[in-house]
């Protein structure tokens, strides 16, 4: 053989011989490279000019997808090397020197880039254009359908797989540089010690699993998760870890102390066994389970927001058009109502329930029968209330029922618990006529806010009011609401309109909200969290799998000759089957158990957290919840039983 | 009593692919006395392991039968057979075959848990075997915190603790230094002399020395047999060498006490 042919020939045929090992490697090496590829192509795409919320957050999935993916490709990388251990021991003592091996993996190196990057472009090429057509779908963009490559995707994922690659060659390197060829040798069958019991660190783990739990199940506001849900994950995770590696010893410990449970031939294997297997796979096992429950949680969460999208909009714009106005002179009402009404006309369209009325909104603490401003106690916003307040005339605009309120008077209704039949504000002591249901909505239920909606007995007293609170400094607002007919493109160009004639008519001060634009916006928003979020899944799901695959290859290595010994000493094939099968179930099953009831504890932190962008509706998070379990649940099983059959392939070799 | 009987053994192996065909042992004959202790030499390739699978069950004869304690193995059904192992076979092995994940005691407790014996009976069974074997202060231990030849009396231990009809030995000082070595034959000739039937497979004429008869097998046939008679180990080593001397330089035509 020509000499300078040896190294690249050496490490295509290492490549072939290590197949049951590479070809998981490299397909994981392929898929990220066309999900980062994907992504930036989507994200360039000019069907998303003008929409630069969705690019960044398309980058920002980008960024994540890249740091994951090398994440995972180091560690399969490693786990491979360290397969290897013995394959370039034997190199080694045959008589090549490291920097021979060096070089022999240098061309393996090359060989995985180029046939990772030539296939994941390639693929990218495929599906980009099939996924541009689902992005786009979910956030009802139109487009042209022109095949697009784009380069600079292309060059800047070309580029940063290089990277990878190159820092995951020289890491092989390294792992190699610094073994012995003795140990090389014997790499993957070292002696293995009894595992220790770790008491400390199990009851720690338990403390940690309890604290995440208690922080979901404990906290009762949406803001209190928002800011408490990282801290509950953390904990969440050390307990995983902790409990995998620690706990699972203490109690298979135990098991064994108990000689009646322990000697016992369906028992005695498989106790045993679990210890030494737990040992070796607790932290893979636990990442398992992180993995799976960042899977659970990435998937239920998008679906279930973006399914969503219409509670959440309705949720924050009760009405199509809503034009706020502070401070307006009672002699401009008439004006304020007309140019809403006029511009929509303008349009070519009608406006719906057209509603005028003015009120004063302010937040309070509630104290038996009195509301006190905040200020007072300064406690935080777990005991906020919202206070709503019209006049008898715009509560006859609302409903079209007068109300007749006498003075020192109010109509009240509560959505938090009900009122008493008195209600003290600003100094003033009220008598409480309750209503049944109230017409309008604050808005604050996202925020886990309760609102009390009153009918003071004139618009005096509401001035009166707003004059007495010095703390938020609540001024009368004068709203204009109505809804409009015609099409989603019509609505949002008279919502423009109504802008333009806002900001032309030099008001003292307005807000105004239209429900299409923002709906526009957040399907967008919410659509590419979606789809980041499928992204991810994905890609954390490939991680699984990576990672059961290796484990489950790594262990039938593990007990071929386990299995061999109990047969000899005379147990039947079957009972050293039964014994090893419930041995991988356990271990494969746990975390994905484990999963689960993360899953289940998360829930109540979860529901609040969604509540914060507005989704309230709780069945369709159990159901989107429970769909990704159930989904997950079958890919999971599908994979393992993919797996077991090379398991049960290897642990059977020695079966003859 | 003859407590194994190996008549006209036979066992031919056929590459995966069909064709090919080896002929591992052609017709194997001889028995084996209650309380004997015989040992089993041969070339490598000569059959020895294909009979000692034969002799353990582990693989069934082409053709030919062997009768253990007058019952033929081939009788038993498949799904028996590792009972039967268990209930009336111990194994020596030359790489102690001893699990990592258990205790030495629970090595040994193995066969016991396996045929469904309560703790109690299995610690009344270990003591006198843990003493005579000396291995009472390792039974705590893990087989990788303990030397080669406390591993190989562990696994004797593993082997006695079911009290089998015969206890079959494969190269069993094969991973051993002398001196372990030498405990290990002496315990050996302790067992055989307490009433234990063994049969032991080897390459060592030393180990074969300390047997009571010696066969050998060339070819895949019983092709010679010395026995000690009231000789000593060393006498039976001077025979042994001189048989294999032989064996190597003429293929044929020993003359001496051949009763195959």
């Amino acid at each position: 053989m020509h000499k300078s042919l040896l190294y690249p020939r050496l490490a295509w045929n290492n490549l072939k011989q290590n197949k049951r090992f590479y070809l998981p490697y490299l397909l994981a090496c392929t898929g990220t490279v066309m999900m980062f590829c994907v992504l930036l192509t989507l994200m360039n795409d000019p069907a998303l000019d003008k929409r630069d919320s969705i690019r960044a957050m398309l980058q920002l999935g980008a960024a994540v997808v890249g740091i994951f993916s090398a994440v995972i490709l180091f560690y399969t990388s490693s786990v491979l090397t360290k397969q290897r251990k013995r394959e370039f021991g034997l190199y080694n003592i045959l008589g090549m020197e490291k920097q021979h091996i060096g070089r022999v993996l240098l061309y393996e190196s090359i060989y995985t880039a180029l046939m990772a990057l030539a296939g994941g472009l390639l693929a990218s090429f495929v599906f980009s254009k099939l996924l541009q057509l689902i992005l786009l779908k979910m956030l009802k963009i139109t487009a042209d359908f022109a095949l697009r490559i784009d380069p600079a995707a292309i060059g800047m994922t070309a580029l940063l797989f290089a990277v990878i690659f190159f820092l995951i060659y020289l890491n092989t390197v390294r792992i190699i540089q610094f073994a012995k060829p003795v140990e090389l040798l014997h790499g993957s069958s070292e002696g293995e010690r009894e595992p220790k019991s770790k008491w400390v660190l199990a009851v720690l783990g338990m403390v940690c699993l309890v604290t995440g739990y208690a922080l979901s199940i404990m906290t009762r506001t949406a803001i209190g998760a928002l800011s408490l849900f990282f801290v509950a994950v953390l904990f969440v995770i050390a307990g995983t870890y902790l409990l995998f590696i620690a706990l699972s010893i203490v109690f298979l410990k135990a098991l064994r102390r108990n000689k009646k449970y322990y000697y016992k031939t369906q028992h005695f294997a498989t106790v045993s066994g679990m210890l030494y297997r737990m040992k070796r796979n607790a932290a893979g096992l636990a990442s398992i389970c992180i993995l799976s429950t960042m899977v659970l949680v990435t998937g239920s969460t998008t679906v279930s927001l973006y399914l969503g999208v219409n509670d959440i909009i309705l949720q924050q714009h009760p009405t199509e058009i809503a034009v706020k106005y502070f401070q307006l002179p009672d002699a401009n009402r008439a004006q304020a109502v007309q140019l809403v009404k006029d511009t929509v006309e303008k349009q070519g369209l009608t406006a719906l329930d057209l509603h005028a009325y003015p009120y004063l909104q302010f937040a309070v603490q509630q104290q038996g029968d009195e509301l006190v401003f905040r200020s007072s106690t300064g406690s935080g916003v777990d005991s906020t209330t919202m206070v709503w307040i019209t006049d008898p005339e715009g509560y006859k605009d609302l409903t079209g029922t007068d109300a007749a309120v006498q003075a020192g008077q109010v109509l009240a209704w509560s959505d938090g618990a009900p009122l008493g039949d008195t209600l003290k504000l600003m100094g003033s002591t009220y008598s409480v006529r309750q209503l049944d249901r109230f017409p309008v909505s604050g808005g604050y239920q996202s925020l886990n806010v309760k609102t009390i909606y009153l009918v003071a007995d004139s618009e005096a007293t509401l001035h009166e009011i707003a004059e007495k609170d010095d703390y938020s400094g609540s001024m009368l607002i004068y709203a204009v609401t109505c809804n409009l007919d015609g099409t989603a493109q019509e609505k949002v160009a008279c919502a423009d309109a109504v802008i333009r004639e806002l900001s032309a008519e030099r008001f003292n001060g307005y807000s105004f909200s239209g429900r299409q634009a923002d709906y526009n916006e957040q399907v967008g928003l919410l659509g590419t969290f979606f789809f980041i979020g499928m992204f991810l899944g994905l890609l954390f799901l490939m991680a699984t799998v990576l990672i059961i695959y290796y484990k489950q290859v790594s262990e039938g290595y593990d007990d071929r000759k386990q299995f061999e010994i109990m047969r000899k000493v005379g147990m039947t094939g079957k009972e050293v089957k039964s014994t090893i099968h419930s041995q991988v179930l356990i271990v494969f099953f746990l975390p994905l158990v484990t999963a689960a009831v993360h899953i289940c504890f998360a829930f109540p932190m979860i529901r609040r957290m969604l509540m914060a962008f507005g989704m309230m509706n709780v069945s369709l998070f159990i159901r989107c919840t429970a769909g990704s379990l159930l989904i997950f649940g079958v890919l999971y099983t599908a994979v393992y039983l993919l797996t077991s059959r090379t398991y049960y392939h290897i642990v059977s070799d020695a079966d003859r | 009593m003859s407590i194994l009987e190996v008549n006209h053994v036979k066992k031919i192996y056929t590459t995966r692919f069909g064709g090919n065909k080896v002929q591992a042992l052609s017709d194997v004959n001889f028995t084996v006395e209650d309380g004997e202790y015989v040992a089993i030499m041969g070339e490598s390739g000569s059959g020895k392991t294909t009979l000692l699978n034969i002799l353990a069950a582990l693989d069934r004869p082409t053709s030919g039968e062997v009768l253990l304690d007058g019952r033929a193995l081939s009788s038993i059904r498949e799904s028996e057979i590792a009972a039967f192992r268990r209930d009336h076979l111990g194994f020596v092995f030359q790489d102690f075959n001893l699990l990592d994940t258990f205790s030495l005691q629970d090595n040994i407790f193995l066969p016991l848990v396996l045929a469904g014996k309560s703790y109690d009976e299995m610690q009344e069974k270990l003591r006198p075997i843990a003493g005579k074997l000396g291995i009472g202060d390792l039974l705590a231990k893990y087989p990788y915190e303990v030397s080669g030849g406390q591993k190989q009396r562990a696994a004797v231990a593993r082997a006695l603790i079911t009290k089998p009809q015969l206890v079959l030995a494969d190269e069993p000082t094969g991973a051993l230094d002398s001196r372990s070595t030498d405990e290990l034959l002496r315990l050996f000739e302790e067992i055989n002399r307490d009433g234990q039937t063994i049969l032991m497979v080897t390459h060592s004429v030393k180990a074969a020395s300390h047997a009571g008869r010696v066969l050998f097998i060339k070819d895949g046939e019983v092709f010679h047999q010395l026995y000690r008679g009231g000789g000593t180990d060393e006498e039976l080593y001077q025979k042994i060498s001189d048989t294999l001397t032989m064996l190597a330089t003429s293929a044929k035509g020993m003359g001496g006490e051949e009763h195959a």
